[in-house]
């Protein structure tokens, strides 16, 4: 399957990306995504993800024979798949400069059409090491506590061996951001506590 | 500065009152502590950690806190909120400026910039604060840094009296000894006996002659160490290196002897006016002859000058015509009875002009006295009654040979330190105006006499005699009046209580006054069993101004 999802709608603070069609698999919510092209390559955190028709107009009939699994259905009607699109939205929270990474927005969007992949441990460890990039994803009205509980899991991710050291320190960065918001700190990091 | 000993920023502050520290995670500061931190220009300011106090940055962590148990997500909201949203801040009281590289200290006039560093206070800080030329001693090592000695100009801690204060057990007897051990060392060392400082001790439990009790075995007392210059008079008998016993006459006593003794319930107010009186008409065998079971002939015509006796003259009789109520009498009677019946009050003038004579001499030659009372310390009438005739006519002597020298500085007498303890029934609050103990803490620097007190309720004393102590050793307190007592007048006083009140129940004081450029909470030196007097002293070495070689405490207060 997998086809690699492309930016469709670029931004400095979101960019959008699409799948070819329908992606059972895509990327999963606060996830790190790079595109590694243009000038300034872009970092991100998935804020969301949506699959529906690719024409707003023509809405999908449910179908199916009763008892037939999604897969099977899928596997019966392969033009359907076209006719569907996944997409995700994510939010900008560093870029690329030469040999830095920088927990800013980028200077400039990412290229339409630039391929988004996932962020390798390296680059995400560089990204969130000084809990900055909070700073971005607090400030977007497109993440919610729950999508920045889930940036959090998913950067100490990076972090094998000492996860904890980094849940505290980025814990401490956002206490000081969100210092009026008691209870936003506390409903983040039950999230991220899991 | 190490990274290690780094403590916090400065947030805030006053120099009036103190500079706010906020803690560095996992840093932590002790109350009496001493800190540093750069000054612009190149010095530093050394100051008291005086408070520890929790804080939080915004309300609410506070008011919705993290919960409690051991689950992850209380565990990090937790770690979280330490030291970002609630944190730890230290007040530190300044007290002095220290140039780097050498130079004389001075006062705090100036506060470190927001955000200077912090660090616990390093030796060479504290050794240029603590330096003292000439002969000095230790009172201990600083909170927390046992590589340094706290050190005293002995000159400067005997020109004005010196107090201990604490509760029972905390230390204060060892302290003395330290203290007197090294009175009578620098008094060995000077060749002239003018320029020696000799001590007066009234000594209660015999802790300062011959010996001392100290944790069920002993340890030497100042005559076992120094003993040709301490002399001991006990006033029990047959008392081993007695240099002479004290026994008081009965003829010697005068009711100025006796007006103190009003504090512990031994006489009326009244009683004393009778006193008066009865020496006025009865002469010097006054008290001999109030001891009769009837009065004398002698008595009796002293009592009716004038006029005719009755037949029948019994001593409420003598009362009601010397114009008192016969209970005064009676009390005074009864008091003076209770004096006679002790061994070392007899009848008569006894040997108390001699022996007197002998420690007057002694003193004024150069060499300390211990008083020892033996059993008779137990009984505090008996303690108070000789310290205070002891006392009286010591200090006038010293009154006269001072107005004799008519300020010519060869001829004035050396300087003298009389120790008692419990003192606050000598100076009491009611009777601090007639005891001598008032009149010697008031007019010390005019006679070369000072005091060094022993006392555990220092609220009792006097407050205008309290405030002529220079230099107080402040042991743990039993009240907040003991320590409002001490620390009442003094800037940064809100701090100093607090340490006072942390401070650890025994051999832990903090040292100020007088004789220190600023407070310090120290540990006195161990008390060792024998070992060479006098380590605890420093001397500098005459000529070329280095210092003789550092003297550990390792001698007399042991290693
Ligand atoms: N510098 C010290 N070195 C070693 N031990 C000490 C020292 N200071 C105090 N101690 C211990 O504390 C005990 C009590 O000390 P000390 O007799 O000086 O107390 P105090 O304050 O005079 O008590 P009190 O009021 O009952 O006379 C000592 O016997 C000793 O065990
Ligand atoms: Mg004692």
């Amino acid at each position: 399957m997998s086809s690699t999802p492309r930016v469709v709608e670029a931004g400095l603070r979101t960019f959008l990306c699409a799948y070819e069609g329908y992606e059972e698999d895509p990327f999963c919510l606060g996830e790190f995504v790079v595109v590694r092209e243009g000038a300034f390559p872009a970092l991100g955190v998935v804020v969301d993800a949506a699959s529906g028709p690719e024409d707003p107009s023509r809405p999908l009939q449910a179908q199916g024979a009763a008892g037939q699994t999604a897969a099977e259905v899928l596997a019966e009607n392969q033009v359907l798949r076209l006719l569907l699109r996944t997409r995700v939205t994510v939010v900008s929270c560093g870029y690329v400069e030469g040999e830095a990474i920088r927990p800013l927005l980028p200077p400039a969007p990412p290229p339409l059409l630039g391929r988004v992949e996932a962020a390798d441990d390296g680059e995400v460890k560089r990204v969130t090491g000084d809990g900055a990039f909070l700073a971005l994803l607090v400030a977007s009205p497109l993440c919610d506590d729950a999508v920045v509980a889930a940036a959090i899991r998913s950067a100490a991710g990076a972090f094998a061996g000492e996860e904890r050291e980094f849940l505290v320190g980025t814990g401490k960065e956002l206490a000081r951001l969100l210092k009026a918001e008691p209870a936003r700190l506390a409903s983040i990091l039950r999230g991220v506590a899991g | 500065m190490s990274e290690r000993r780094n403590l916090g920023v400065v947030v805030g502050g006053s120099l009036a009152k103190s500079v706010e520290v906020r803690l560095e995670p996992g840093a932590s500061a002790q109350l009496g502590q001493y800190v540093m931190s750069p000054l612009e220009g190149g010095s530093r300011l050394l100051g008291m950690v005086t408070d520890v106090a929790l804080k939080a940055a915004e309300a609410g962590p506070t008011s919705w806190p993290p919960p409690t148990g051991d689950t992850p997500f209380a565990a990090l909201l937790r770690d979280v909120l330490l030291d970002t949203a609630v944190y730890t801040q230290v007040e530190v009281n300044p007290y002095l400026e220290v140039p780097t590289g050498g130079g004389e200290p001075t006062r705090a006039r100036r506060l470190p910039r927001h955000f200077a560093p912090v660090a616990l206070a390093d030796q060479e800080a504290l050794a240029a604060a603590f330096a003292a030329d000439g002969q000095a001693l230790t009172v201990g090592t600083p909170l927390g840094m046992d590589d340094v000695q706290v050190w005293v100009p002995l000159e400067r801690l005997f020109e004005r009296s010196v107090g201990v204060f604490g509760k029972s057990g905390t230390g204060k007897t060892v302290t003395t000894l330290l203290l007197l051990d090294a009175l009578v060392q620098d008094a060995r060392d000077r060749p002239s006996r003018g320029e020696r400082t000799v001590a007066l001790v009234f000594d209660m439990h015999d802790d300062y002659g011959w010996r001392m009790k100290f944790q069920g075995g002993e340890r030497q007392g100042l005559k076992q160490r120094h003993p040709a210059h301490v002399c001991m008079h006990p006033l029990e008998d047959n008392v081993a290196n007695s240099d002479g016993r004290l026994v008081v006459g009965t003829r010697d006593i005068e009711p100025a002897d006796l007006e103190v003794l009003q504090t512990i319930g031994q006489f009326t107010a009244q009683a004393i006016e009778v006193a008066y009186e009865c020496r006025d008409r009865f002469g010097q065998g006054w008290i001999d002859e109030l001891l009769a079971d009837d009065p004398s002939p002698a008595v009796v015509r002293k009592t009716w000058r004038e006029g005719e006796p009755p037949e029948e003259v019994n001593w409420t009789r003598v009362a009601s015509r010397l114009g008192f109520h016969s209970g005064s009498l009676d009390n005074l009677r009864r008091g003076l009875g209770k004096f006679r019946r002790k061994e070392f009050v007899q009848s008569g003038a006894g040997q108390f002009a001699r022996v007197l004579e002998a420690i007057v001499q002694e003193l004024l030659g150069g060499k300390s006295v211990v008083i020892q009372f033996g059993r008779f310390g137990t009984d505090m009438t008996s303690y108070m009654l000789v310290a205070n005739m002891l006392s009286r006519r010591i200090w006038e002597r010293y009154r006269a040979e001072m107005e004799a020298a008519q300020g010519d500085r060869a001829k004035e007498p050396n300087r003298l330190v009389i120790v008692i303890e419990e003192a606050h029934k000598f100076v009491d609050r009611s009777v601090a105006g007639k005891s001598i103990f008032g009149d010697i803490a008031r007019e010390l620097r005019k006679y070369n006499v000072t005091l060094l007190v022993i006392d555990q309720r220092p609220s009792q004393i006097d407050p205008e005699v309290l405030s002529q102590i220079g230099t107080k050793f402040c042991f743990q307190l039993d009240s907040e009046a003991d320590v409002e007592a001490l620390v009442g007048g003094i800037a940064g006083r809100a701090g100093l209580r607090q340490v006072i009140a942390a401070l650890e129940s025994r051999r832990q004081a903090l040292v100020f006054g007088h004789a220190l450029p600023m407070p310090v909470v120290v540990r006195p030196p161990e008390l060792a069993a024998g070992g060479r007097a006098g380590a605890t002293l420093r001397a500098r070495l005459e000529g070329n101004g280095a210092r003789a070689e550092r003297a550990t405490p390792a001698g007399l207060f042991g290693a």
